[in-house]
């Protein structure tokens, strides 16, 4: 077994074992909906691209399948806000994106940091400025990455330049991908952490042992 | 107020997005500079565009091994000190593999490299010199007994994306072809003679092979590296120069067995660049253990025909030392061991809060809330879960 795929049926044990109950609930996702598309992912990223024109291609598992996630997830959005907020996160993410690949110098070893985490980490950051949604997180991350190219693959061409622009095109090891989970991650570790330390301040709350209780009981 | 202040950030956002001048390497008039680096002696022992990280390695011409200790980035010099003497793989002799035909993978993330000597530009963004030296070593590939593919996808601009473009090239490869060995064509831009040799009595431009350190297969690249260097050292001593393993990814983190090869600099002669190819070819199909083909062929620097061999003639080659033909061994590298590692982290790290953090008598109650916290059964702070997302 390729390990990516290994990597994303590991995402899918970690989803069995409700460990990542937290972040789905955050996302507005059921571990059942999240593991139907861990296994659309999967099974796509087996199946051949889908060419759309002359200079661009859809790869199923890594491409089509998470957009239509991030669509579900805006339509899942319970307010106007949210809604709102994953809008700003894919168009924000994306400029991002486009923008680290001007900036950043173009040989890896000159970023301090491995080049597929900085996608992530970036869509992260932008989450956390827009509320610390994960759900922003992970549509800033995966479609960051989709329309920083989209973006980048149109100025290519209007410039005259034969490229193809692969939407998701590595499948599960595109960096689309790599970037929407790493954004969740970084959004949740930072998230939870300070909304647990905010619920304590609030409840007047210590940390003790693994959990909060109030300071008399201690 | 807190909603004034995330939408400030984005405002700022916006500013940023406004039109800023690009430093995407390549793409400016002249290039960027390349890094020295000198042994404990001061002598220098190579020069390299790009970046040079503490902790890179180096395996030089004559085998030797050393480690990047210091690096000065406004000098763009770094100073390595020797580690040990490497032992390549023992080049013994092997029949040659029937019904065996390794399929070889090329691609090129820097398509607008290119050799002004030939060129006439360093960089020509609709496809540069560096296709035309790809397509000859597929060919060559092709000629020893490979079966190899060469992917021309353009993934221009040469900057920071181009590495996440040429992934998709590469994992496409890798899907419709199943490759033996992924390479990746690139040309360096350090002076000329960096890159001077002379093989078979003629001007070539030796090669290097870069490893990337920061993927799990790059015990396995390394092996193959020196299998490659190995051969190449019995049989065209000088070809491959030497070996960089280098701290960045460069997509080898997609499979074992994948190489990323500098032709020559943007200074080398293309013909010198493109004279390596066949060289290097017959290197390679050794190396994979491709089966020899029958005929002698005409000199390696001659253009070869599809199904030609371009290897040398026959009473040269029973001149040559033996040389092997079994494919490179893996070097047990798997996911099983990085899992054990986080596993055995875990446990360290986990057991260690409970002995020092804990006190004796609570070490089962925490331990126990861990796990619930871990599967999600613990108390949730905020029931309010869509105003956060």
């Amino acid at each position: 077994m390729h390990i990516s795929v290994f990597l994303l049926a590991a995402l899918g044990f970690l989803i069995l074992f409700g460990s990542l109950q937290r972040v789905l609930d955050r996302m507005g996702l059921t571990d059942r909906q999240a593991l139907f598309f861990v296994v659309l992912m999967i099974a796509g990223s087996l199946l051949p691209d889908i060419p759309l024109g002359e200079h661009f291609t859809l790869n199923i598992g890594g491409g089509l399948i998470p957009i239509a996630l991030c669509v579900y997830l805006f339509f899942k959005a319970g307010t106007a806000w949210e809604r709102v907020r994953t809008v700003l996160a894919a168009i924000l993410g994306g400029a991002l994106v486009y923008l680290l690949g001007r900036w950043l110098p173009a040989e890896p070893e000159r970023v301090w940091l491995p080049d597929l985490w900085i996608y992530g980490l970036s869509a992260g950051v932008l989450a956390l400025l827009l509320g610390r949604s994960r759900r922003a997180a992970f549509v800033a991350g995966i479609m960051g990455v989709f329309l920083g190219d989209l973006a980048q693959g149109l100025i290519s061409l209007a410039q005259g330049y034969d490229v193809t622009i692969a939407i998701g095109g590595a499948g599960l090891l595109d960096a689309a991908l790599i970037a929407g989970i790493v954004a969740v991650a970084l959004a949740e570790l930072v998230g939870e952490t300070r909304e647990r330390l905010a619920h304590a301040k609030h409840e007047g709350l210590h940390y003790h042992n693994g959990h909060f209780e109030r300071r008399e009981e201690a | 107020m807190k909603k004034r202040a995330n939408l400030g950030m984005i405002l700022v956002l916006c500013l940023l997005m406004a039109p800023v001048s690009v430093r995407a390497d390549g793409l400016e008039p002249g290039m960027s500079g390349y890094y020295t680096v000198h042994d404990e002696q001061g002598e220098v022992l190579l020069r390299l565009a790009g970046t040079v990280n503490v902790g890179d390695e180096y395996i030089a011409r004559d085998n030797r091994r050393y480690r990047v200790s210091q690096v000065d980035a406004a000098a763009q010099r770094a100073a390595a000190v020797y580690v040990e003497t490497v032992t390549l793989p023992e080049v013994t002799r092997a029949a040659a593999q029937e019904d065996w035909i390794p399929r070889v993978a090329l691609y090129c993330t820097h398509t607008d490299e290119s050799y002004i000597d030939g060129d006439g530009s360093e960089s020509i963004a609709q496809g540069g010199g560096i296709l035309d030296v790809a397509q000859l070593l597929t060919e060559s590939l092709q000629a020893q007994g490979c079966e190899a593919v060469l992917d021309e996808t353009n993934h221009v601009p040469h900057d920071a994306g181009a590495y996440r473009r040429s992934r998709r090239t590469a994992v496409a490869l890798m899907k419709e072809e199943a490759p033996t060995l992924l390479l990746d064509i690139h040309r360096d831009a350090v002076p000329e003679d960096e890159y001077l040799e002379q093989v078979e009595g003629e001007s070539v431009s030796a090669v290097r092979i870069v490893i990337g350190r920061g993927n799990a297969n790059y015990p396995v690249n390394e092996e193959l590296a020196k299998t490659v260097k190995a051969i190449a050292d019995a049989r065209y001593p000088g070809l491959i120069k030497d070996i960089y393993l280098g701290k960045g990814n460069y997509n080898q983190d997609l499979m074992a067995r994948s190489l990323l090869l500098e032709f020559g600099s943007h200074e080398t002669e293309k013909e010198m660049a493109e004279k390596s190819t066949a060289y290097l070819a017959e290197v390679l199909a050794v190396t994979l253990g491709a089966g020899e083909t029958p005929q002698a062929s005409a000199a390696p620097n001659a253009s070869v025909a599809p199904g030609q061999s371009a290897r040398p003639d026959a009473t040269r080659e029973a001149a040559l030392p033996p040389i092997s033909a079994e494919p490179p061994k893996d070097v047990g590298n798997s996911p099983w061991k990085g899992i054990g590692i986080l596993a055995l982290i875990l446990l360290v790290v986990g057991g260690g809060i409970l002995l020092f953090f804990v006190r004796p008598g609570e070490r089962g109650a925490s331990a126990r809330h861990a796990l619930r916290e871990m599967t999600g059964l613990g108390p949730r702070p905020d029931p309010d879960r869509d105003e956060r997302g």
